[in-house]
């Protein structure tokens, strides 16, 4: 992934990451493909290039956190992935990781505001 | 070329830069992903060059896609990059150092104008092969850390704090010593020296052998020796004063540059000894340690130089 040089977007890929990782696997307890995945995360407000997800997936298909296979239905081959069993726990896990840290986050910039 | 054509060899750009269990399988998705992207990018009409070659490059350089698919891990772990980099630059430093003391000094330099660029590429051929050979060890250290992790780290392998301006005074007087009874002989010169201490008659061919040469005891003598007498004085107030400051350690670098240039000078402008192989010896010595203070004199003012004004409190003791 080439970094950006300014600051902004080079903390704001930072913020994302971790984000990123989070969302996709939000969508994937069901079925989903590359394509299919992306615009079901466009259509909630979550834009993700398609160079940064389809090799996401990969990846957390490598560490054992999902699940694919190639299928026919409806047109092209595709492949779709779903959570593992693995992944399922981990998704619960980090899901309540992410809810705890964004309320601290939440107090420490609405603090910071007030100030 | 058609839009699938252009995805087809994008897919295989990025595929060829994988392992080759994934290589087929990561073509045929992309290969499906991009063909769906375009479609939908052509909203049902027949997709036209222009709106693949937007698709691929939003998608990016292929070389940087397949990182994203999967990282080899790398030649040198990014923990021994400095490590490596300072040894790399060190050996070559001296090796380049050394090749050009041994041009300088060898009489046989000026009788074979062709020694001086066999040197240099004995030099290079012989740094090359070091270069590689750290290469080597580096990548194995690093697969090595990487297959067998290590174990909790722990903080007693920490080295102590040492400040590195702090001078040792039992270390410095000893030191003192040995330079000025050094300079003390070279300044008296080694032949007169021998012929005054010998309880008999020194043989002449010992004093003719470490004979100073006359033009070098008139004129570049007397000025060396000074600049290593100030040298010496200027180590001792240091260790007087028991610590280095800003300012002293410029006079010292700047010193060092002077003796650096001079000692280079001498070298190129004469013989300092009469006869061989005793001012081959003491040119070779001269051409090697003008040269090493050279870089290090240089690097330490331009270290200097950068520091000024990052470090307010650097004389402050604490």
């Amino acid at each position: 992934m080439v970094e950006p040089a300014d600051p902004f977007s080079k903390l704001e890929l930072e913020l994302r990451r971790g984000a990123i990782v989070l969302a996709a696997l939000s969508q994937l307890r069901t079925e989903q493909y590359g394509y299919s995945l992306r615009q079901a995360l466009s259509a909630r407000g979550m834009e993700i290039e398609e160079g940064t997800l389809y090799p996401l997936l990969r990846r957390l298909e490598s560490q054992g956190l999902l699940t694919s296979h190639w299928r026919i239905q409806d047109g092209p081959p595709r492949r779709y992935y779903v959570l593992s069993e693995d992944g399922a726990r981990l998704y619960a896990r980090l899901s309540a990781s992410w809810n705890a840290l964004s309320g601290v986050m939440a107090d420490l910039i609405n603090d910071g505001a007030a100030e | 070329m058609t839009p699938q054509d252009m995805i087809a060899r994008y897919a295989h750009d990025v595929a060829r830069r994988l392992p080759r269990e994934m290589r087929a399988d990561v073509s045929a998705e992309l290969r499906a992903l991009l063909t769906e992207e375009l479609d939908a990018r052509a909203g049902g009409a027949a997709p036209d060059p222009e709106t693949a070659r937007a698709l691929l490059a939003g998608f990016g350089d292929p070389a940087l896609a397949a990182l994203n698919y999967h990282t080899p891990p790398p030649v040198i772990d990014a923990r021994d990059t400095r490590v490596f980099g300072k040894l790399a630059a060190t050996i070559l430093t001296a090796l380049a150092i050394l090749a050009l003391s041994v041009a300088l000094s060898d009489p046989a330099a000026r009788a074979d104008a062709a020694l001086p660029g066999r040197l240099a590429e004995g030099a290079i051929q012989f740094g090359l092969q070091i270069l590689g050979a750290l290469l080597i060890l580096f990548w194995a250290i690093g697969a090595v850390r990487r297959h067998r992790p290590q174990g909790a780290w722990s903080p007693r392998a920490l080295p102590p704090v040492r400040d590195p301006d702090v001078v040792n005074r039992p270390l410095a007087a000893v030191s003192i010593l040995f330079w000025t009874a050094g300079l003390s002989i070279l300044a008296a010169g080694p032949a007169k020296l021998m012929a005054s201490v010998a309880t008999e008659a020194a043989a002449p061919q010992l004093l003719a052998a470490f004979a100073y040469d006359p033009a070098f005891e008139a004129q570049r003598a007397p000025v060396l020796w000074t600049l290593l007498a100030l040298s010496i004085a200027l180590y001792a107030w240091h260790a007087v004063a028991g610590r280095r400051t800003r300012a002293s350690r410029l006079a010292e670098a700047g010193l060092s540059l002077v003796i650096s240039v001079a000692l280079l000078h001498i070298v190129l402008a004469g013989a300092v000894f009469a006869a061989e192989p005793a001012n081959e010896y003491m040119e070779f010595a001269m051409a090697l340690t003008g040269s090493w203070g050279l870089i290090d004199s240089v690097s330490t003012l331009h270290r200097e130089n950068r520091a000024r004004g990052r470090q307010p409190f650097a004389d402050v003791t604490v």
